[in-house]
Formats: structure tokens, sequence, C-alpha cells
């Protein structure tokens, strides 16, 4: 592969830097394409090529391919991607994406001029562009900021360079280049950017607040997630696989807390914010029924309605498509997606098009003692669980009789009954169990000693005595199940940490949680936690790993922002916005308006009554506050007017007096001064010819030069002495 | 040649004046137009687009897209039908931030080209065929900031080709230098009148450009050539100096000795000599006298064809040549032609001045019908032509017409007479080979 060095003019007019500024934004602009893309190779192979060119640049040296090579190159890139996508099912924008990268690559080892940068660049942009439609994180966002930056920089870098090559062409002798040659302005071009991309950024901003949002369609249905790993949340709940779980930091979910006036009501305790719950177990395993049913529950009466909290939700789309709400959530709504509502009021979100936002619904739920209306509503929508649905349930004997054998007590007291469920005595046995499987059990996330083989409630019971939420909620649901009680187990968040900042409860992906849910005929389905608390806690650690959780925990947490309220910017929160700002100003104008009539009768009655108001004092003292900045300002400008004129020539120095007087001496007596003659030539005529004593005019003329040319100062001494020898000369020529 | 300005900022004051005034203007008219009854909203916004509209319209006269910009402008749009089809959010930005690359390139070339000033630096005087640099002092308004990418080209009517000069940076109450160069292929007066400072600085979407008056004139010499044989001949020793002639390539000799006397320099005393007296003795040089020459040119053209210009500018230039090699062998050169229309007879003179004169009366020759060769000889005074070498150079064949009379009477007066003309020039002179291919093609 040829390498041929930069030309003196190439050198002489910094191609280095504006090579290297454009393999930066080169090198961005795949990473953010592979970020994009979840896909590391086509990046990893631009970063090759572009490591290359940067140390051959580094060096004034270009590599260069020959074009016979670059255009096979550049054939052989097209058939392989076409014969790829077409063989696969790709997304066109991502082989796009490929085909723009690996055209970018030939382009770099191709002999470049001004023009192929400006190619190269415009094509990183359009892989930027690619990206941009398939990824909306946040570090897409921070790394698009970045080729803002180098992109801004590239581009500029290239027009001066092609400046300074013309100007350079147009010199004989590069190696004598004249005092106007000032190199490579890089201060300047660095202030300039700074002003550029602010500009770039705040119209960014302005565009993207104000431009009205499309209803979408045509594109893309919802990537689905990978919810899967976000603790629990699934449509199974699998136990006793031998694994280590990380519960991570990441915020996923953050809810407002209204009463039915609408006011913020604050802190609420710990919250049960489900999305599913289950009630077969089977072969270690909660499963849902293999169709759920779609319920059309009959709308609330207004009543009940008007006594449901309001809970405003947003989370982040990963956790599509369960809604998450402390039960009972009579009702769920969102402008952003279809709600639907199964049995047991459960919900689904289907979003109708493709979404990298945040989701935003608002649940209304039933909560603190019932009113008879909201209660028989609920009977109505929620069948009561039949005792029946228990019958098939496959519990080791070996549970059975230790759930026996905690909960003796309550279960002679239920003794006899026809019906042994839905009663209060239900609730004891829970609760017993609970407080039983607390003392037994505590809680850890390395399950890696769980025997698949075995039951895992009997492992978690017998064996382990460890696991974490899913085997306490199982065991407890399991033992509560075989002892006739109604209860099933459910998963979702538990909410406990509340932002007073943000005014919300923010949810993080460690607060997954499961529990179990106890039906009783006066209450309805109660929670009963049977983990032991404390797991709630951060995880514990020290020195650097504490740090880098507590980064982690920022990250997170500027990506739920991110996604709520930058990506999730739709035009509700635009017309949100511009009624928030329509009545800021409104609010401003009145208050000038006020304050304006506050003056006008303050002044009209300083004037008629002479009286001095509050108003017409703070008038005058802000007049002159201002008055005082005006002055203050152009007292500044005053000073640093000279400074600002620094380029113009400094005009010559007043000659001091006694030379000027000397001056007016000789011209008098016919001697006037040449400006071809200087000041000891002048003196060594008026000697010859006026005979003027020359000791007496040598020393003038000596002092004038001190104080004219050496910068040097004359004590008031010697400047007298020069007047009184110029006086003595005027007097000798008069006489 | 420099030609001052003013004010520093080449009436920068103006433009910014009668920006404003648009701008004021402009939210004048958006005041006037808003509904009477609507609200102090609705009139501020009519107020704030009236004077966008104005602001616009300023710009509109020193912006404009370039190519790559409209490209980039259509690009825009379509990043924004997707972005308003696919509610993506990071497209809304990305087409802000492309918004925001054209406006504030706007914004910054504009604001460039007006802070720079420029003054033209080039010489007053060129030759046809040779190249000419001609420079420029940019300098950046105290307000300006620093300038990048700046480009200074020649505009207005009738200017000449000439390439555009760069600077790459300008710094902030600072100057910097451009130039270009430029190779007249015709003789004549080239007129500058306006200067074009352009920018597409930052990124080479919008062009930004400003004009300047800036009128200066730059006279292009006939081409240099070279003459065959010996059409001059050598001049006579008439005054003798103690020193040799100032100019090189003359032909001074010994004269004699004298006395030194009070300012001769010591240089020139002859010490061998001075060594047998009781003062010093100095040498005497001889400087040959100055004879004239008179080049009368005869440029009427008898028919327009490219053959007869291309005979009269031959003529020229063997005149301009001959004129040129007489001054510098120490000849006294006048000329009779015909320039700017009129019959032009300059006296005979030595010097550099004369050269300068003659020779740009040259560059203005011009086809004319005013003023033919018997007229140009009898404007010649009896007493000019006393020992003098009269040159008729016939760029148009009517030498030939002459009449005898006219003939004789000059060759009465003159020392010699030589008419050249038709296929003579030829003879006694070789085009430069540049200027001869140039106009053959």
């Amino acid at each position: 592969m040829p390498v041929e060095p930069f030309s003196a003019i190439d050198v002489r007019s910094g191609r280095r830097r504006v090579e290297l500024a454009v393999l930066v934004t080169v090198f961005v602009a795949s990473a953010m394409f592979a970020l994009a893309e979840r896909q590391l190779l086509f990046a990893a192979i631009c970063a090759i090529g572009v490591i290359v060119h940067a140390l051959a640049a580094w060096r004034h040296v270009e590599i260069h391919a020959h074009r016979m090579v670059l255009n096979g190159s550049v054939l052989v890139v097209s058939a392989v991607l076409l014969a790829r996508y077409l063989s696969s099912d790709e997304d066109i924008l991502i082989s796009l994406g490929h085909y723009v990268t690996l055209i970018q690559l030939c382009k770099l080892f191709e002999r470049k001029k001004s023009r192929d940068y400006v190619q190269v660049l415009v094509m990183s942009l359009l892989l930027v562009l690619a990206g941009a439609m398939k990824s909306q994180d946040l570090l897409f966002a921070l790394l698009g900021l970045g080729y803002l930056l180098s992109l801004s920089y590239a581009a500029m870098a290239l027009m001066v360079w092609r400046s300074l090559t013309a100007a350079l062409q147009q010199e004989t002798f590069l190696a004598r280049l004249g005092p106007g040659w000032r190199g490579w302005p890089g201060r300047a071009v660095l202030g300039r950017l700074g002003v550029v991309v602010i500009a770039m950024i705040a119209t960014a901003v302005a565009v993207f607040l104000v431009a009205p949002r499309g209803a979408g369609g045509g594109a893309p249905p919802l990537r689905v997630p990978s919810a899967r790993g976000a603790g629990g949340m699934a449509d199974t709940v699998r136990l006793g696989e031998p694994k280590s779980l990380y519960l991570s930091d990441r915020i996923v979910l953050r809810m407002v807390l209204r009463s039915p006036g609408g006011e913020d009501l604050g802190p609420s305790g710990l919250l049960y914010l489900r999305g599913r719950s289950f009630h077969d177990y089977v072969d270690s395993r909660w499963r849902t029924p293999v169709r759920r049913r779609q319920h059309f529950p009959p709308q609330p009466l207004a009543d009940v309605l008007n006594r449901t909290v309001r809970q405003e939700v947003q989370m982040l789309p990963s956790l599509l498509p369960m809604a998450f709400a402390t039960y009972p959530a009579v009702a769920v709504s969102s402008s952003q997606v279809v709600v639907r509502t199964f049995d047991d009021l459960e919900y689904d979100l289907k979003p109708p098009q493709l979404l990298d936002s945040s989701v935003r619904y608002t649940a209304r739920v039933l909560t603190g003692p019932l009113s008879p209306r909201a209660r028989a509503y609920l009977r109505a929508v929620t069948p009561r669980p039949r005792y029946e649905d228990l019958a098939g349930l496959e519990v080791s004997p070996r549970v059975e009789l230790l759930a026996r054998q905690w909960c003796a007590d309550p279960l002679r007291s239920r003794r006899g009954r026809q019906d042994p469920g839905a009663g209060p005595q239900d609730l004891a046995i829970a609760r017993r169990l609970a407080s039983r499987l607390k003392q037994r059990c505590r809680y850890t996330l390395d399950l890696t000693g769980a025997d698949p083989d075995r039951d895992a409630v009997d492992d978690f019971l017998f064996r382990l005595r460890a696991g974490h939420c899913e085997y306490f909620a199982s065991a407890l649901t399991v033992m509560c199940q075989a002892l006739d009680v109604r209860a099933r187990l459910s998963t979702g968040f538990c909410a406990h940490a509340y932002d007073a900042e943000a005014g919300c409860y923010v949810v993080r992906q460690r607060d997954a949680h499961a529990w179990t849910e106890v039906y009783t005929d006066q209450t309805g389905w109660v929670v009963v936690d049977a983990t032991p608390s404390g797991r709630f806690s951060p995880p514990a650690g020290g020195g650097l790993g504490r740090w880098w959780t507590r980064a982690r925990d920022v990250w997170w947490r500027w990506e739920f922002s991110w996604h709520a309220e930058v990506i999730g910017y739709d035009n509700q929160a635009r017309r949100q916005l511009g009624s928030w700002m329509r009545n800021r100003a409104a609010g401003g104008w009145q208050a000038v308006k006020r304050a304006a009539l506050a003056v006008f009768w303050g002044l009209v009655e300083l004037f008629a009554r002479g009286r001095i108001s509050e108003a017409v004092v703070w008038f005058f003292g802000g007049m002159a506050a201002v008055t005082g900045a005006i002055a203050a300002g152009l007292i500044l400008l005053r000073f640093r007017r000279p400074a600002r004129r620094g380029w113009r020539a400094a005009p010559a120095p007043k000659p001091p007096a006694f030379f000027v007087h000397l001056l007016h001496v000789l011209h008098r007596h016919g001697l006037g001064r040449d400006p071809s003659r200087t000041p000891r030539e002048l003196a060594r005529q008026a000697v010859e010819q006026l005979h003027v004593p020359a000791g007496a005019l040598d020393e003038v003329v000596s002092l004038y030069y001190r104080i004219r040319w050496s910068r040097g100062s004359a004590s008031a001494e010697e400047i007298r002495a020069a007047e009184q020898h110029v006086r003595r000369i005027g007097e000798i020529l008069s006489a | 040649m420099q030609i001052a300005l003013g004010r520093h900022g080449n009436g920068s004051l103006g433009l910014r004046v009668r920006a404003w005034a648009w701008v004021a203007a402009g939210a004048v008219a958006g005041a006037l137009v808003a509904p009477a009854h609507a609200g102090w909203m609705v009139r501020l916004a009519c107020v704030a687009g009236g004077a966008l509209a104005g602001a616009l319209w300023v710009a509109a006269g020193t912006v404009r897209l370039t190519v790559a910009g409209w490209i980039f402008l259509g690009a825009s749009v379509l990043v924004a039908a997707t972005a308003i089809n696919s509610g993506l959010p990071l497209l809304f930005a990305m087409f802000g931030c492309m918004l925001g690359a054209l406006h504030v390139s706007a914004v910054l070339s504009r604001r460039m080209a007006i802070a720079v000033g420029v003054r033209r630096d080039c010489p007053a005087r060129c030759r046809q065929g040779r190249a000419v640099a001609v420079g420029y002092v940019l300098r950046s308004g105290p307000r300006g900031g620093a300038c990048l990418s700046v480009r200074v080209e020649e505009s207005g009517r009738g200017a000449p080709e000439l390439p555009p000069a760069h600077c790459g940076y300008v710094p902030a109450r600072g100057e910097a230098f451009a130039r270009t160069e430029m190779t007249p292929s015709r003789r004549g007066r080239i007129h500058l009148e306006r200067l074009a400072v352009t920018t597409s600085f930052p990124f080479g979407l919008v062009f930004a450009s400003r004009e300047l008056r800036q009128e200066a004139t730059l006279v292009v010499w006939p081409a240099r050539g070279r003459l065959i044989g010996s059409l001059l001949q050598k001049g006579e020793a008439l005054v003798a100096s103690p020193s040799p002639s100032v100019r090189a390539g003359g032909q001074d000799e010994f004269y004699g000795l004298r006395e030194y006397r009070l300012g001769d320099s010591a240089r020139w005393i002859h010490w061998r000599r001075s060594a047998g007296r009781r003062e010093p003795v100095i040498r005497e040089m001889s400087r040959p006298r100055p004879r004239t020459l008179w080049v009368v040119l005869e440029t009427h053209l008898p028919d327009s064809s490219a053959a007869s210009i291309g005979r009269r500018e031959r003529a020229i230039r063997l005149a301009g040549t001959l004129i040129e090699d007489s001054l510098a062998a120490g000849y006294r050169v006048g000329a009779a032609l015909v320039s700017a229309g009129r019959c032009v007879v300059i006296a005979p003179a030595d010097r550099r001045a004369q050269r300068h004169r003659l020779l740009d009366a040259l560059a203005g020759v011009e086809d004319h019908t005013t003023c033919h060769l018997p007229e140009m000889l009898g404007r010649l005074r009896q007493t000019w032509l006393r020992h003098a070498h009269v040159v008729i150079i016939d760029g148009s064949g009517s030498a030939d017409a002459l009449a005898e009379e006219t003939l004789s009477r000059l060759r009465r007066h003159c020392r010699s007479l030589s008419i050249i003309g038709g296929d003579r020039v030829a003879e006694v002179f070789e085009d430069d080979p540049g200027v001869a291919r140039a106009e053959g093609d």
C-alpha cells in the first residue's frame, strides 16, 4: 500500500489537523451506529482503519490504495451486503448503515482532497441519521453531542485548510513566508466552534420544543424489550434454577400519587405495585392461564371513581406490556397506549407504534376501607376464587405437614366450617406462616446451590433455607393453598423510596418483588409479604465499589429522566409547556401593568398631595440603579476604548517644552528645522552659523534624546537646567 | 499602489445602519398589519415577524446558499419530514441542529464579511504577458473578532479575470495579507472598481459577500521584445565629470586630470599623479552625450481585420522596446503618437519619468481616424529634430504614401531617419514569444 508524505503546502496548511478531526468524526459516527444496532463488528473494523490513518497523519504521511483496488473493494462490499440483505431479514436501515460504514472506510484509503473529506463527513452524517432512527438512548444522544462537536470542528478546519492551501499555492517561496503568514488559527477556530455549537444546540432545543409531533403510523411495531431480566417481570415465575441474581439500581418507574381532588399526596408508605398474579404452581413454576381472558368490566359508578387515588405512572417501555398499580385499580387510562383489562383487574398496555419514550398512564386505585358501593363493584368485576380451584394442587407432603405444624392453632379455630376458606382465620394462617418463614429462612440472591431436580419450595424450606422474594412468596402461597387458604402469588414492584425533590415515588429495578395475596370475603385480596425486611437496603460495599454503584445510580437516574422528559415529550407536553409560558408571560405583563399603574398613581399623589408612596420609591430607586449601571458601563467602555483600537499606530509623543522652545528660538533667527535633519545636525548647524555656545546646546539636545528615545526619565532639575540653557541661547542670539 | 480608505471597516457602519433600518421598518409594518382587536401577544408576534422579515431581507442581500447549502437544506427538509412521520425525538433534534447550522452559517459568514476591511495593494503598472502580483491587506474590525477563510476578488463591470486571493485567517483587530497573480494578455488600462469580500465559513453552506468600492487603474505596458541589429548608434562625448555616470553600461572614458577642488570625492584622486605635485589632482571622465530619438508611431487601422490589429500591436511593442532600449542606452527619447484618442507629442527627455510617460502613452494607443502620420510629423518642431534620430514605425502601412516633401524636410532637419513598417518589422524586431503565441491563438 503506497505511503506518501504530505506536500510542503499540506504540512504548512495544517492538513494533519483536518485529517485527525475527520477521523475522529468518522469514528464517533460509526460508534454511534454500532450503539444503535448493538453490534460492534463494523465499528471495530472502522476503528482499525481510523487508527491506521491517524497514526499516518500524525507523521504527516498519507496511506492510500490504488484506485483499482478501491473500486474493486467497493464492488465487493456492495455485492456482499446486497447478498446478505437478500438472504436475511435484516432491517434495511442496518444494511445501509453497514454499507455506508464500509464505503467510508474505502474512502479513507483513497488519495484525499478536500472534496473527499467532505464526502466522508457527509457519509458519517448519514450514518448518524440512520442510528438516530434506530436508537433514542441517552448514551446515543451524548455521543451525538460529541459527534456534533467533532463534525463542526472538522468542517470548520476543512474550510480553513482549503483557504490556507489556496493562499499557499499563490506563494512562490514556501520556506520564506512573509510576516503576514500566521499559520494555523487554532484558537480562532476553537472560539468559533463554541459559538457554532451553542447556536446549533439552541436551535435544536427550540425546534425540539416547538415542532409538532405527528400521529406516527407506518412505523415498525414495538421491539419486544428484554424486560424478562427486569426481576420477576415475566409471564411465568420459574424457581429452582441454580444462579446468582443481580438487581440493579436502574430507575424503571416513577409514580405520583394524587388525591381525588388532584393534590399531591406525598409519601404514603410502602406500596405494592402489582403487575401479574399467579395461581397455579406446577413443577417449580408459577404459570398464568394459557389463555388469559380479556375482560370488559362495567364502568365504576361516579362516587366510586371519585374516591379513588390517582397513580400517575411513568415507566420505561422495557416493562411493557404490564401496567403496575396497587390493587385494586378500577381504571387505567393512557393517551399513549391502548389499555386492555383482564381478569383480576390486571391491565396490559399495548403501544400503537414504535415507542422508545417512557410510557405514561394513570391508574385509579381504591385504597383504605372500601365503601359498600366499592365493595359491591369489586365483587361484580372480580369473582370470588372458587375453593375447587385448589383441588388439583400438587404440594409436597413435607411442605403441607410443616404448614400444619406451624398453624396448628389457627387451623383448630377454623375446623368444622363448611367452606373453610375466605374467613378471617385465613388471614391469620397466612400471617402465621409468613412470620415463621421469616424466622426459618434468610434472604439471599445467591441461589447457585439450588437443585433443579427437586421441588423448589421443598428445596427452599428443607435444604437451602435461603432464597429471594419469589421463594418466600412461593413457599407462603403454596403452604396457604395446602391449608385451603385462597392465596395467589403476585409480582410487581415494591415502591418504598420517595423522592421529595421530584415529588414522586422512585422505583428501581432492584425493587422488583414477589409477594402473596390472601383472599377473605371481608377484605378481598390482602397482601401478605413473607420476605424478611431489610432487602431494600442498597448493596453494601466500600471504596471504589460504592463510588461505582453511586455513579451507576446517577447514570440510571439520568437515563430515566431522559426517557421520561425528553424522549417522552409529545404534543400534550408541548401544549402544557406552551400554556405554562403563556401564563407566565401574561402574569408578567399583568405585573408590569400593575407596577406602571402604581407608579403612575404614586406620582399623581406625589404631585397632588406631596405623599411619597412605596411604588414611587421603588421606581426612582430602580431608575437610579439603571442609570448608574449605564453610566458605569459607559465609563468602562471609555476605559476599554484604547485597547480596542490597539491596532492603530500610537501617536508620536509630544516633545518636551524646552526643546520646542529651542526650536522656536532657532527658527526666529533663521534656522528652521528641516525634517531630514536630526536634532544633533541642527545643533551643529546652529553652532556653525549662529555661533551658539556648543556646550549648552549639546546638553539640551542630549537631554531631549534621552527623554525621546531612551525612554529615560529626566529629573526636574535637569529639565530646569535645560530650560535655562535655552533661555540663555535666546538671549545670546537676541543680543 | 495603495488606495487609502477613509474609515476602517469600509463602510460597515453604513451597512449596520441600513440593516437596522430594515429591521425597524419590518417591525413597524408588522405592527400596522396586526389586527386591531388582537391581543397583545398577537401584536407582539406580528411585530417580531415583521422584524424577522426585515432581517431576512437584509441578509438576503449579502447572504446566499451555496450548492452544498441547497443540498443540505433539502436534506434537512427530508429529516424533518421523517421526524414528523416517525415521531422520533432525536430526529427532531437533528433537524434542529441542521437548521441551526444553516442559521449560524448565515450569521457568522455575514458578520465576517462585514467586519473585514480590505485595502488593495497592487502596482500601478505592469507589462503585457508578465505576471503581476496583486496584494490585499485585510483588517478585522474592532468588534468583528477573527475572520476565517476569507476570499477577495475583483468585481464590478469589466473586472479582469483575476483569480481570487485567499486568506485563511485574519486575527481580531489585526491584519493579514492575501495575494493573487494575473498575467495581462493585452496592453491597455485595467480599471479596478470594486472588491468583493466573500466567505463561506464555517460550513461552506452559506456564502456571504460584500462589495467595496476601491478604484484603481493598472496600466499594462506593451510586451517587451528584442531588437535585432543596431537601430541606435553610439553617442558622442560632450561633458566631463570627476565621476562616471550613474547609469550602468555607459561608455565613460578617461578625459584628463585637473586640480582637486573642495567637495570632490577623494575616491577620484589620481594618487600616482598627485604624488609628484603639491596638491592632489583628480581624474575626469568623459560621458557620452545623450542623443535624441524620436519615435513616431502610426496606428491608424485601414480595416478592422485581425491581421491589421495584430500588425498594429506588433508595431506598438516594437515602439515600446525601442523606447526602453534607447533610454537604457542614454538617449533622450520623444514620441509622437495617438493615445487616448488624440495626437500626443511627448518632448524628448531621459530619466525614469519619461519612460513611464512614453510607455503609458503606448498603453493607451487606440484605433483612431483623427490624426494621421503627416499631421503627426508636422507637429514635430524643427528644433526638436536637430541632431535627432527619427524612427517612424508604421503599423498601418500608410508610410508608403508619405509625400517626398515631408520626407525631405525630415531628412534635412534630423540626423537620421528610419521608417519601419510592413515586413521590415520582422527584420528588426523579435516579439515576446509568449505574447506572440497568445495573439496567434
